[in-house]
């Protein structure tokens, strides 16, 4: 019997546990040059979209960190009306498991986009409920458990899709917002988005970005993502998507045996638009080397030590 | 199509205090690459490096890249041993359009800007071609010698004199279209971004089509973060790895650059 990498997912089959993560993968048209999207991935996720079109923040947006990367892109997007005529189709067509990826500013907001994806077969949308380089919205409801319980409660109310919560890693503690969401009824997490970061240019004794902080990420995070997604995991009976700084097949491997459905890559994905190809070999070797046939047997079964 | 390939770094030269020519045996690269397009090139530290493609040779398999040492990525990859393997990705981006025909090409590049506009020459050998190329100072002038054998005309601009003209290559460049009557050409240029400013209003006033080449942070340089945007007039902001690195000068929003 052939290895199998397959994972189950809000009642979806996703042929492997790979995902790219949102804001790292535009809206994947640009990686045809590289991979067949259907393969490569088991779904794609959207950058996110918002109402209006957002042109993004000023002055610089990455810089690099001993160990991965900073951003401060600001949520650039052309918008919902042109995410829907020029991506939604291409993306549908690309992969079976299509995860949407929406940022609001008001609850408003979130609301009208996700009525306005009601007639698209999507997997889940995912709330972005953490991005720490805007003003409003986000990370801002994203930290108080109480705003995300009411927001998933109401956006729940007119999605037909099944809602993921995309968690921020900059709260002390991620199981009141991981059981808010739950308790507002969404059907799944990601967790975690960027953690809160800084780089100062020392000849000007400026900070690099204009909002003077930046999201960070790469493998530098992949330890302190675990650790939140296995909290999260615990935590909550809803599945949950794991992300940060997963480059290597033995972090998916962590993340999974942590109770995490799906991963997400990100900065990975930026350093080599290949590495989801790479990561199934890698994958396929680790199950022979572990003896086990199918992946999802690893899901949830880390033995955590009771103290 | 652009592809990841390892490639072997054959040998390096230094051109001056700051500048090094790298000749790369990277065959796939090679056989694809078009004026103007960059690759990314595996760093000692966590993301790639964008570096503008010099010259490539499809039939030696070989490209050439030109070094500016700026940080710990150039620094580390000026200082390689021939025979050194790389990670590099490429050709990306959107190099130069070619150029209209029956128009003479004028090519401007200043700092590490003037190595993509020697695969611009070389892709345009048959044309006339007037290339101007400012320096700091008289010491630093490098690479003349690439342009003049491909029959272009030649024209150094050092800040500090020394050189054909005292002062930048925009003036250098204004002063022989003061003194001389051309007509019907295209401005590209490649190099600081004060430069590219001063390149579009002045082939604005001439009336030239201008192709500018942008130098920005990346992250990717494939298209996917959205780190390197480029302030667009009446749009959203594009990727200088993507929809550039040359873009039309009347496309770019200088006020949102300088902002």
């Amino acid at each position: 019997m052939p290895k199998s990498l397959a994972m189950e997912f809000l009642g979806r089959s996703y042929q492997n546990p790979l995902l790219p993560a949102s804001g790292c993968y535009a809206n994947c048209h640009e990686a045809e040059a590289w991979v067949d999207l259907g393969k490569a991935w088991g779904g794609l996720v959207s950058k996110s979209v918002s109402l209006e079109p957002r042109a993004g923040n000023p002055g610089h947006r990455v810089a690099e960190a001993p160990a991965g990367l900073l951003n401060s892109i600001g949520l650039q997007n052309p918008g919902l009306t042109a995410f829907l005529a020029e991506h939604i189709e291409f993306l549908l067509a690309a992969n079976p498991n299509l995860i949407v990826n929406i940022a609001g500013s008001s609850t408003a907001e979130y609301l009208q986009l996700v009525e306005a994806l009601n007639p698209y077969d999507l997997a889940a949308i995912e709330v972005n409920l953490s991005c720490p380089n805007v003003s409003t919205g986000c990370m801002s409801i994203g930290t108080d458990p109480k705003q995300v319980e009411a927001l998933l409660k109401e956006l729940s109310q007119v999605s037909r899709h099944p809602l993921i919560a995309k968690l921020t890693p900059n709260v002390a503690a991620i199981e009141p917002i991981a059981k808010a969401a739950e308790a507002g009824g969404a059907k799944a997490l990601t967790v975690v988005n960027t953690f809160l970061g800084m780089a100062i240019d020392i000849k000007t004794r400026r900070p690099i970005f204009r909002r003077n902080t930046a999201g960070y990420s790469g493998p530098g995070i992949q330890p302190l993502a675990l650790r939140l997604a296995a909290e999260a995991c615990r935590a909550v009976q809803i599945p949950v998507i794991g992300v940060g700084g997963i480059s290597r097949a033995e972090d998916v491997l962590a993340f999974i045996i942590a109770g995490c459905s799906l991963v997400q890559i990100g900065a990975a994905v930026l350093c080599d638009p290949l590495i989801s190809e790479a990561l199934q070999k890698d994958l396929l070797l680790a199950l022979d080397e572990l003896k086990i046939q199918n992946l999802a047997e690893l899901k949830g079964s880390l033995k955590w030590y009771e103290n | 199509m652009p592809s990841s390939e390892r490639i072997r770094l054959v040998q390096t030269e230094q051109l001056n205090s700051h500048a090094y020519r790298l000749e790369f045996l990277a065959p796939q690269i090679a056989a694809e690459a078009k004026p103007g397009q960059f690759l990314m090139l595996e760093s000692p530290v966590y993301l790639k490096r964008p570096y503008g493609i010099m010259s490539a040779n499809a039939k030696e398999g070989k490209i050439e890249l030109g070094i500016d040492t700026v940080g710990r990525g150039s620094k580390w990859h000026v200082a390689l041993n021939p025979g050194s393997e790389l990670q590099a990705l490429g050709p990306l981006g959107h190099g130069f359009n070619p150029p209209q025909p029956g128009r003479k090409l004028i090519l401007m590049g200043g700092g590490s800007g003037l190595y993509p506009l020697i695969s611009a020459a070389e892709a345009n050998y048959e044309k006339e071609l007037l290339v101007v190329l400012g320096f700091r100072s008289k010491e630093e002038a490098i690479l003349a010698e690439r342009f003049e054998a491909l029959g272009a005309r030649v024209l150094l601009s050092s800040d500090q004199g020394g050189l054909d003209f005292h002062g930048n290559a925009v003036s250098a460049l204004a002063s022989i279209l003061a003194a001389e009557a051309i007509q019907e050409a295209e401005l590209w240029s490649c190099g600081p971004v004060p430069m590219l400013k001063a390149a579009a209003e002045l082939a604005a006033q001439k009336g030239f089509t201008c192709q500018l080449s942008f130098e920005a942070r990346m992250a990717c340089g494939l298209g996917f973060c959205s780190g390197c945007a480029i302030p667009i007039k009446s749009s959203l902001p594009q990727r200088c790895c993507y929809e550039g690195p040359v873009f039309a000068a009347e496309s770019i929003d200088w006020e949102a650059l300088y902002a």
